[in-house]
């Protein structure tokens, strides 16, 4: 990793590249001729050396032949004497040592005369070789060696050899170290013992003469002439060094330890054996300085023995190649000197020749940087000329091409914006006409009507539903494709959702005689907070789903807790059904865009294949994941894990009971009377918008455009303003900014009616000054709850209307409900809640507090005074809400007597706490029961009218009519009685297959 | 630049790290020993087997194998061959170190006669084993079947005056006065009283006077030999030496005398600055092996300790060479001897 960065830093120039290769060139030519002058310069010192060393060999050899020749010369000489030859033929013992006196004396005078000689010798063959005339060298001059210190010798090489010679011939001894113990002066030297042989005159061996050398002498004067550096080798012919520089080698077999100049340097093996006479070699042993040597093999005289030495010189190479050192040094300088001026000349050079390129490089980077190109080199008539202008030939056309590829790009920005646009008015020209089906159809479905024309008015209902669903379905894949879908973060409860989605798909089940069960285990919290809306969207399409594909079974909800803990839970959802499954293949594929299962299925079942898109979108958007685990045949089970943060259970409590397709909407009691501007172009929409608001109460102006608007707002007092946004002449948002200018006008609701339901339309609305945003087609439900949050906020403002709302609210047919101990209006004013979900949070109450004051007691005895801060503020909370002024009022002192510390005040407090509360609880209940009476009395009026129902139902049974459909859905949401709703199932599969006759059977037995 | 030179340092670096760490991965074992006694196939089998390399150094000579051993304290090598004589003074300074028996389980392979160190001079001290046995060689006489017909029963042969100039004698001062002992009947001839000594003196005259010459080397007995009408050669380098006249050409008995052949014994020995003694002791193991031992034998003509020879030697008398106790003596007086001195001159 490394090593790359390295290399791709180093990004040289192309002046740079080219200095660079011509430096190279040129110190690689000095170098070369460099290292050839040196070479040869060193071969010929070499050589030189070479033939100086041989030449230096033979001159020692010379000298040491000719010392042993002078020696030679001086034993034949003293053998041939006549005091030898006498002593040799004498028998007279008087004779024998007056001769012996003799030569004695001759001997000292050779002693004398010879430094090199220590000892000279005449030796009978008799007595074991005893000495018969022996002088000796000392420190002090020469001394004959009396007749008692002679020795035998006999067992001696030189001795017992030199006998068996003929007369006249040498023997020349191996060279060792003397190591007679009789001797003064020569032990330990270096010695040779040159000998010759004595004859007596009958011709028999009488004796040998000889003289021992010592050879230091000669030995200094061989090293005494050479140069510094040269080194003297001298090794006897067995190879045993005689002379090495180091000494302690010299003379190793006299030690015990042999050293041979064959085991240093195997090539002179050829001279022992005799192959060679002399060698010339340029060796070293491994890891030692290379060496120059000349070595010659010298032989020891004439002796019949053939001794010889091998003498050499040698001399290490560096000390001959310094003078080419010098030589290489000098080179070393002047490549130094060429690299430099190489260089600079290069520099020179490749500047001249990369400036025009570094010309190019740079319009090269302008252009590519989208800059115009300056300082191209179109002036030169070079090659690089030529490149200039086929670059600007080049450029000129990319930048053509360039300019296309951007009109292209505009174009389609431009068709992508059209389609945008397009879709947006899309969505608005649809929905408006859908406002008006949907409006008109509720409106038509409060009057009277035939049973078949309501039915018809609910299938046109159903089916405007579905269409818009579609519609709705669209847009959220589009706006999650493009990332503008967003995620509400808001308190709701998770059974009402399973309420909602229970009250439209329990019907769907049961039409096709499935079960539909939601399970929900323990531990999932009820109150949570995040989009309820999404997720009821993924978990209805999901159970739609299921339920359109199972034909038999059941199609089961699980939710379980995950994870929980104090801020947030995690859920896992999960739908179960046994329908027709999925294959692995078509799995893969489920969540893609327009796909179902099989393009089949589109024929058999119908449906756009958006939903499972959606849903896995949507999924992902809230954070979480869907997966899918199928068999095909056994059914299907689709699973998704969503986090929530956690909510408390007034904060979670539905403000109104929307979206369940109930067409029994209790318009806001508290907003009737209010005066509201509707401005709206479309006369339909007018038409529906001010039936929707005159039956919820409202007094309703209406005007068709927004300069209209502007003037009317002038005219008279509106509670709310609802402002088309597209309208001709002046639009919403124009008209908006205009009467906000009015500073009468600043707090005046305005809320926009708009068919487009995309985000960016909702923060236009604010931008300009709206207040609220009711897409179209609206619920009526929805418009009902924007309007009574507006409207509501500006009677707490002006109290006259306020009393003329309470008025009407008491005028009202439908009387809020009296429960002792319960301020019920209170209650309503402050939740805004009635019916279903009044009762509902009665219900919660007693669930939740009935036992409060036990609790508190319990907290006081234990002193756990934190605990009772949190139940007492809870409750405080709670009472107010439900408008228990009293027990409201008594919770407050204890607070207050908690506060200041009063235990003492507590305990009657709680008490008296705890009576109102079992009192406003038992009227809660009687309440509640009552209730209960008073729905039961409807089934019972229902009853009567279900009684007529059967009997037509009934009578198009028998008659094989098809109205028996249409009749059996109608009986079939009527009916209350458990009984009558499981016989009831079987019919509805029956009259599925058409069996009208086996229906009316089962009919008959039940009725 | 400075770039490309950290880069090429680096590199370098690394090579060098790495053949750093190859060198270091292996055990090493430093050998001292006698030429023929470590042949490199016979290391390189070691080397395989105990995954360690083995340093080999030879030495030629007790004194060389004394110095060498005293360098740096003793902790130059780790395992080397002596005899049992010398080893002595090796025990005495410290420099050879008892070894365990028990992780030489090769010792059970040996013969007999080597198998009870303790009947074996020298070879332990207080109980403690410093050295196990690994080659010998006795120092009988060799005749020239040409010249002897009766083969010699004692080295009293060689004063016989019928081979007188036709004697072959070692030169060396210990051994000589030694068998001179063993003839004139001693009781120890490694110690040798006043009159015993002059006695021996007398006698090694006596032997000067009735051979050709002294020999130094086994090649100098056989150019000797050659050069030479020679009827008996003392045997200082045992069957080695026989082997090497065998080799010459030289028509050759050996005989053992009945008085008894003296004997060196080498044996391997570890130093007081060994590194791993177990390693020290798997290589004195496997030296004990049949195949490596045979193969001293075979190639340096030496006997070894496991595998018994085949002739009637084995029953014959041997003497283990113990160290010399008047060896200043011995050479002063050999040297006058060697040098000719009779004995008026002494």
């Amino acid at each position: 990793m490394r090593i790359k960065n390295i290399i791709s830093s180093i990004r040289p120039s192309v002046g740079i590249k080219l200095g660079a290769w011509f430096s190279l060139l040129g110190i690689l030519a000095v170098a070369l001729t460099g290292f050839y002058a040196y070479s040869q310069s060193r071969a010929l010192l070499i050589e030189a050396t070479e033939d100086k060393l041989q030449t230096a060999t033979q001159v020692l050899a010379g000298h040491f032949t000719g010392s042993l020749s002078a020696i030679s010369d001086d034993v034949k000489m003293m053998a041939s004497l006549p005091t030898v030859r006498s002593i040799a033929n004498s028998m007279d013992e008087q004779e024998l040592a007056a001769y012996k006196d003799d030569l004695a004396e001759i001997f000292a005078t050779q002693l004398s005369l010879h430094p090199e000689y220590f000892q000279i010798r005449f030796i009978g063959a008799q007595n074991h070789g005893l000495e018969l005339v022996r002088v000796d060298k000392e420190q002090n001059g020469v001394r004959r060696v009396s007749k008692k210190g002679l020795l035998e010798k006999g067992h001696f090489r030189y001795v017992y050899q030199t006998l068996k010679q003929p007369v006249g011939s040498f023997y020349v001894s191996k060279i060792n170290l003397n190591r007679d113990q009789s001797l003064q002066l020569g032990l330990n030297k270096p010695t040779l013992r040159i000998a010759t042989p004595v004859q007596s005159n009958d011709g028999s061996v009488f004796g040998v003469v000889v003289i021992n050398v010592d050879l230091q002498g000669l030995f200094d004067l061989l090293q005494a002439d050479l140069d510094k550096e040269m080194r003297i080798f001298l090794a006897d012919q067995a190879g045993d060094y005689l002379i090495h520089p180091d000494q302690s080698k010299t003379f190793g077999f006299e030690y015990g330890r042999r050293f041979l100049i064959q085991d240093d340097i195997h090539e002179i093996s050829d001279l022992i054996v005799g192959l060679k006479e002399r060698m010339v070699l340029n060796t070293g042993k491994k890891g030692e300085q290379p060496l120059i040597s000349a070595f010659t093999r010298v032989p020891l005289g004439v002796a019949a023995e053939k001794r010889f030495v091998i003498l050499g010189i040698a001399i290490p190479e560096y000390s001959v190649l310094q003078k080419t050192r010098v030589l290489a040094g000098d080179f070393i300088k002047i490549i130094i000197y060429f690299s430099l001026l190489s260089v600079l000349v290069s520099v020179l050079l490749s500047r001249a020749l990369a400036k025009p390129l570094n010309a190019l490089a740079e319009a090269a980077k302008q252009f590519s940087g989208g800059k115009p190109m300056n300082n191209l080199p179109l002036g030169r008539k070079d090659e690089i000329g030529f490149i200039a202008h086929s670059f600007s030939k080049m450029a000129n056309q990319i930048g053509e091409q360039v300019k296309n590829l951007q009109l292209n790009e505009q174009k389609l920005n431009q068709a992508n914006q059209t389609k945008s646009e397009f879709l947006a008015n899309m969505s608005h020209e649809i929905r408006t006409p859908m406002n008006a089906i949907t409006g008109l159809t509720y409106l038509c479905l409060k009057t009277g009507l035939t049973t078949q024309q309501r039915e018809y008015l609910k299938k046109i209902d159903v089916s405007a539903t579905s269409l818009l669903d579609l519609i709705n379905d669209i847009l959220d894949l589009s706006k999650a494709e493009a990332g503008k879908l967003e995620i509400e973060t808001a308190p709701f409860r998770l059974d009402e959702i399973f309420d909602n989605i229970n009250s439209i798909m329990a019907d769907l089940a049961l039409r096709k005689g499935l079960s539909l069960n939601f399970s929900v285990s323990g531990g999932v919290p009820a109150c949570l907070r995040g989009d309820s809306l999404r997720l009821k969207q993924v978990l209805s399409n999901l159970i739609h789903n299921a339920i359109k594909f199972t034909a038999h079974g059941s199609v089961q909800v699980f939710v379980r807790d995950a994870a929980i803990n104090q801020e947030q839970a995690t859920l896992e959802f999960e739908v179960q059904d046994t329908g027709i499954g999925i294959t692995p293949v078509q799995q893969a594929r489920l969540f893609n865009v327009f796909t179902q299962a099989d393009s089949s299925i589109t024929r058999q079942y119908g449906g756009t294949g958006l939903g499972l898109t959606i849903c896995k979108q949507l999924v992902e958007l809230m954070g979480g994941a869907i997966h899918v685990k199928s068999q095909p045949g056994k059914g299907s089970t689709f699973s998704f894990t969503l986090t929530f943060g956690l909510a408390d259970e007034f904060e979670a409590l539905p403000r109104q009971l929307g979206n369940n397709n109930d067409t029994h909407h209790i318009p806001p009691e508290n907003c009737r009377g209010a005066r509201i501007l509707l401005v709206e172009d479309n006369e339909i929409n007018q038409f529906v918008t001010r039936e929707l608001l005159e039956k919820a109460g409202f007094v309703v102006d209406v005007v068709n455009n927004g300069l209209k608007a502007t003037k009317q707002v002038d005219s008279c007092i509106y509670q709310c303003v609802l402002m088309d946004v597209q309208m001709p002449i002046m639009d919403g948002y124009h008209a908006t900014q205009l009467i906000r200018k009015n500073k009468r006008f600043k707090d005046l609701p305005i809320i926009a009616l708009s068919a487009n339901a995309m985000v960016s339309e909702k923060i236009k609305c604010f931008e300009v000054g709206m207040n609220d945003h009711i897409t179209k087609p609206f619920n009526p439900v929805d418009l009902y709850d924007v309007l009574d949050k507006w409207i509501k906020t500006d009677k707490q403002e002006e109290a006259s209307s306020t009393q003329l709302s309470v008025t009407n609210v008491a005028a009202s047919d439908e009387k809020p409900p009296a429960i002792a101990g319960l301020d019920v209006q209170e209650m309503l004013n402050n939740t805004g809640i009635s019916g279903f979900a009044f009762r509902r949070l009665l219900e919660k109450f007693i669930q939740n507090y009935h036992d409060v004051f036990s609790e508190i007691r319990f907290k006081l005895e234990n002193h756990d005074h934190q605990g009772i801060d949190g139940l007492v503020h809870g409750l405080l909370g709670v009472v107010a809400g439900i408008g228990a002024t009293g027990l409201n009022k008594t919770v407050r002192e204890i607070d207050n007597a908690l506060k200041e510390n009063r235990l003492d005040k507590l305990e009657p407090l709680i008490a008296q706490g705890d009576v109102e509360l079992k009192t406003i609880i038992s009227s809660i209940n009687k309440h509640l029961e009552s209730q209960e009476k008073e729905s039961l009395k409807t089934d019972g009026e229902d009853k009567t009218d279900i009684t007529e129902l059967i009997d037509r139902f009934k009578e198009e049974l028998s008659q094989n009519n098809f109205k028996a459909l249409s009749s059996f859905y109608d009986i079939e949401a009527r009916l209350t009685d458990p009984a009558l709703k499981s016989s009831f199932n079987d019919i509805k599969m029956l009259i599925n297959r058409y069996d009208f006759e086996g229906a009316l059977k089962v009919l008959d037995e039940v009725t | 630049m400075r770039k490309i030179k950290n880069y090429l340092l680096s590199i370098l670096g690394f090579i060098c790290l790495a053949s750093f760490s190859t060198v270091q991965a292996r055990e090493v074992l430093r050998v001292l020993t006698w030429p023929g006694y470590a042949d490199p196939d016979i290391v390189k089998l070691f080397e395989g087997r105990f995954d360690a390399e083995v340093q080999v150094s030879y030495v030629v000579s007790d004194d060389e194998l004394w110095s060498r051993t005293n360098e740096k304290e003793g902790s130059s090598f780790d395992v080397f061959a002596v005899n049992t004589a010398e080893l002595q003074r090796y025990i005495n300074k410290g420099l050879s170190i008892p070894l365990n028996a028990e992780n030489i389980p090769n010792r059970h392979n040996q013969l007999p006669r080597f198998r009870d160190w303790s009947s074996i001079p020298g070879l332990t001290r207080d109980g403690k084993t410093y050295a196990i046995p690994y080659t010998y060689s006795e120092m009988g006489l060799i005749y020239n079947r040409k010249l002897v017909k009766n083969p010699p029963v004692s080295m009293e042969a060689m004063w016989d005056k019928a081979y007188q100039g036709k004697v072959l004698a070692f030169n060396t001062s210990n051994h000589n006065f030694s068998i001179a002992g063993l003839l004139l009947g001693v009781r120890n001839p490694f110690h040798l009283n006043k009159h015993e000594f002059n006695k021996a003196v007398d006698k090694l005259i006596a032997l000067r006077r009735n051979v050709l010459t002294f020999y130094n080397s086994p090649e100098e007995a056989v150019e000797i030999y050659k050069e030479n009408e020679i009827a008996l050669v003392f045997g200082n380098y045992g069957d080695q030496q026989v082997k090497q006249l065998q080799a010459s050409g030289a028509d050759i008995g050996y005989v053992l005398p009945e008085e008894g052949a003296f004997a060196w014994l080498d044996c391997w020995s570890i130093t007081r600055g060994v590194k791993n003694k177990k390693l020290a002791e798997a290589w004195i193991n496997f030296m004990l092996e049949k195949s490596v031992s045979n193969a001293l034998t075979e190639r340096q003509g030496l006997q070894n300790t496991v595998t018994a020879i085949s002739d009637d030697r084995d029953e014959k008398k041997i003497i283990w060479l113990e160290p010399i106790a008047d060896y200043a003596e011995r050479e002063g007086a050999w040297g006058k001897i060697r040098s000719g001195y009779t004995g008026n001159s002494f």
